[in-house]
C-alpha cells in the first residue's frame, strides 16, 4: 500500500489518471489484484475441467459449456469488481491514508474515478483470463469471437455497474467491514431472480424482474446469443436492464462524491 | 319409514353426484367413473439420438366419446429401461404437463413437446392424460422408444493443460512480484 506522502496527487495531469495510475499501481504491484486473479483463474480452471471431462455434466451441449463457463466468467469477474470497489473508500479510511488523499487538490470526483478505473481493472484482467478456456471450449462450433465480444461487453456492464455501486456504497459508509457486507448482500440479492420457480419466471412481473435485474438480464442475453444462436441485435433488450444500471450507479456514485468525508457515514 | 329415509340420505351421501352437487358445474358434465378420459397417440414411435440434443415429438389427443370433454390433463413421463441409470424427467423437460383446452366428441389435438436427453441408454418416453374431475382412469399412449448415445464432445485431456498452465502462470508472476516487493523494501 502507499504511505501517506505518496498520496498527494499532482496537479497540472488530468487528476482523475494520476488517481488511476497510482490506484493501478497499488492493486497490482502492491495489492491483491494478482492474488485474486489467481483464485479466479482456479476457479475458471475446474469450472472448465468439469464441464469436459465430469460425465454427469458432459451431457451439456459444446455450446452450452461456452456459456455456462462464460458466465461464471462474467459473474466472478464482476464480483471481483465489486470487492475492489467496495474497498475503495473506506479501505483508506481504516488504513488512516484517506486524509492526505482529501487533501490533495485533486477534486473528490476525480479520486472516485480513479479508483473506480483501478476496480475495473481487474474485470478488464479476468476477461483476458477467461479467452484461453473459451477458446478451447468453444473451437470446433463457431461461438470462439461472439463469446468472448459479447463476454467483452455484457461483463463490462455488470462490471461499470458494481464498480459505481461499490464505490458508492464505499464513500457513504463509515467502516470497511460495513462496505463489503452491505455490496456482498446486494450482489446476493441481485441474484435471487434466478432461484424464482419457471412458472413465476414466465409471468410477465417474473419476466420483467429478469430483465431489470442486471445480474439475471446479462447471462440470458450471453445464452441467447450463443446457445440459441440469435445475432447480437436479435435480442438487444436484455441489455437494457445493465446498461441502465450501470449508467445509473456511476452517475449516482459521481454525484454523491462531493460528500466524500473523512469518517464518512453517520460519523462526519 | 325412519328406516327408508334414512336409507334415502345414505344412499344421497355416497353417491358421487351429491359430492359434485356442491362443487360449480361446468358446462361440461365430468366424466364417469372407470372412463377412460381420452386415448393418446405418440409420434413417432422410435428415435435415435445423442446426449445433450434437443428432440421433438407430438402427441395426439382423441376424444372417442359422443360427449364432449373438459378439465382434461396430459403429463409428459420418461423411464430408463437400464436398471443403472437414474432417470429424472425434471432434468429432461421443465414443462412436462399440458393443461388442455374442452375437446369436442370425436375430436383431437396436437400437442407438441420438446425435451433434452440428458440420460444415455435405452429410455421409453409416453405421456397420460387424466381428467381434472370424474374418471379415476388414466390414458397412457404408446411408448416413443429412444436411444440416447453417449457423446463426448470435448477432450478432457486436452484442456487440463491449459487448467493447469493459466493458474501456474499467475502463480509465478504474484510470487515474482511479491519478491520485487520485498527487494524494492
Amino acid at each position: 500500500m502507499a504511505t501517506v506522502d505518496d498520496r498527494r496527487v499532482p496537479v497540472g495531469r488530468r487528476a482523475w489518471i494520476v488517481v488511476a495510475e497510482r490506484e493501478l499501481r497499488d492493486l497490482w504491484l502492491a495489492g491483491r489484484g494478482l492474488p485474486l486473479l489467481l483464485a479466479y483463474a482456479l476457479l475458471l480452471s475446474v469450472t472448465s475441467y468439469l464441464v469436459a471431462a465430469n460425465q454427469a455434466l458432459n451431457f451439456l451441449e459444446q455450446r452450452e459449456t461456452v456459456s455456462l463457463t462464460l458466465q461464471v466468467a462474467v459473474a466472478v469477474g464482476a464480483l471481483l469488481v465489486l470487492l475492489g470497489a467496495a474497498d475503495s473508500v473506506s479501505g483508506e479510511r481504516e488504513r488512516g491514508t484517506l486524509e492526505s488523499l482529501l487533501l490533495s487538490p485533486a477534486p473528490r470526483r476525480a479520486l472516485l474515478l480513479g479508483k473506480a478505473v483501478a476496480a475495473l481493472s481487474l474485470w478488464v484482467a479476468a476477461w483476458a483470463i477467461s479467452v484461453p478456456y473459451v477458446w478451447y471450449l468453444g473451437r470446433g462450433v463457431g461461438v470462439v469471437g461472439v463469446a468472448v465480444a459479447s463476454s467483452l461487453v455484457v461483463g463490462s456492464l455488470l462490471a461499470l455497474f458494481l464498480a459505481g455501486y461499490g464505490v458508492l456504497i464505499s464513500t457513504i459508509v463509515g467502516s470497511n467491514r460495513l462496505s463489503l457486507s452491505v455490496s456482498l448482500f446486494a450482489l446476493l440479492a441481485l441474484y435471487a431472480p434466478t432461484q424464482m420457480p419457471t412458472a413465476v419466471q414466465n409471468s410477465w412481473i417474473g419476466d420483467l424482474l429478469l430483465r431489470i435485474d442486471p445480474f439475471t438480464a446479462g447471462p440470458r442475453y450471453l445464452g441467447r446469443l450463443i446457445i440459441n444462436g440469435h445475432s447480437p441485435g436479435q435480442d438487444a433488450g436484455w441489455l437494457i436492464g445493465p446498461a441502465l444500471a450501470a449508467v445509473v450507479a456511476v452517475a449516482v456514485a459521481l454525484a454523491v462524491a462531493d460528500r466524500l468525508t473523512l469518517h464518512g457515514g453517520d460519523q462526519a | 319409514m325412519r328406516a327408508t329415509i334414512a336409507a334415502l340420505l345414505l344412499a344421497a351421501a355416497v353417491t358421487p353426484g351429491a359430492v359434485h352437487a356442491h362443487l360449480p358445474r361446468s358446462s361440461i358434465a365430468p366424466l364417469p367413473a372407470g372412463t377412460a378420459p381420452a386415448s393418446v397417440q405418440l409420434d413417432p414411435t422410435t428415435m435415435s439420438t445423442s446426449i445433450g440434443q434437443r428432440f421433438s415429438f407430438t402427441s395426439t389427443v382423441r376424444n372417442d366419446s359422443d360427449q364432449p370433454k373438459s378439465g382434461l390433463v396430459a403429463h409428459l413421463n420418461v423411464l430408463g429401461l437400464d436398471p443403472d441409470v437414474y432417470v429424472d424427467p425434471e432434468d429432461w423437460s421443465s414443462q412436462r404437463t399440458i393443461y388442455l383446452d374442452p375437446l369436442p366428441a370425436h375430436a383431437s389435438t396436437r400437442l407438441a413437446w420438446t425435451v433434452q436427453a440428458v440420460n444415455s441408454g435405452r429410455l421409453v418416453i409416453y405421456v397420460t392424460v387424466s381428467a381434472q374431475q370424474g374418471t379415476d382412469v388414466v390414458a397412457a399412449s404408446n411408448t416413443l422408444r429412444l436411444a440416447v448415445a453417449q457423446q463426448q464432445t470435448l477432450d478432457a485431456g486436452g484442456i487440463l493443460p491449459l487448467a493447469v498452465a493459466v493458474p501456474t502462470t499467475l502463480l509465478l508472476v504474484t510470487g515474482l512480484t511479491a519478491r520485487r516487493r520485498r527487494k524494492l523494501r
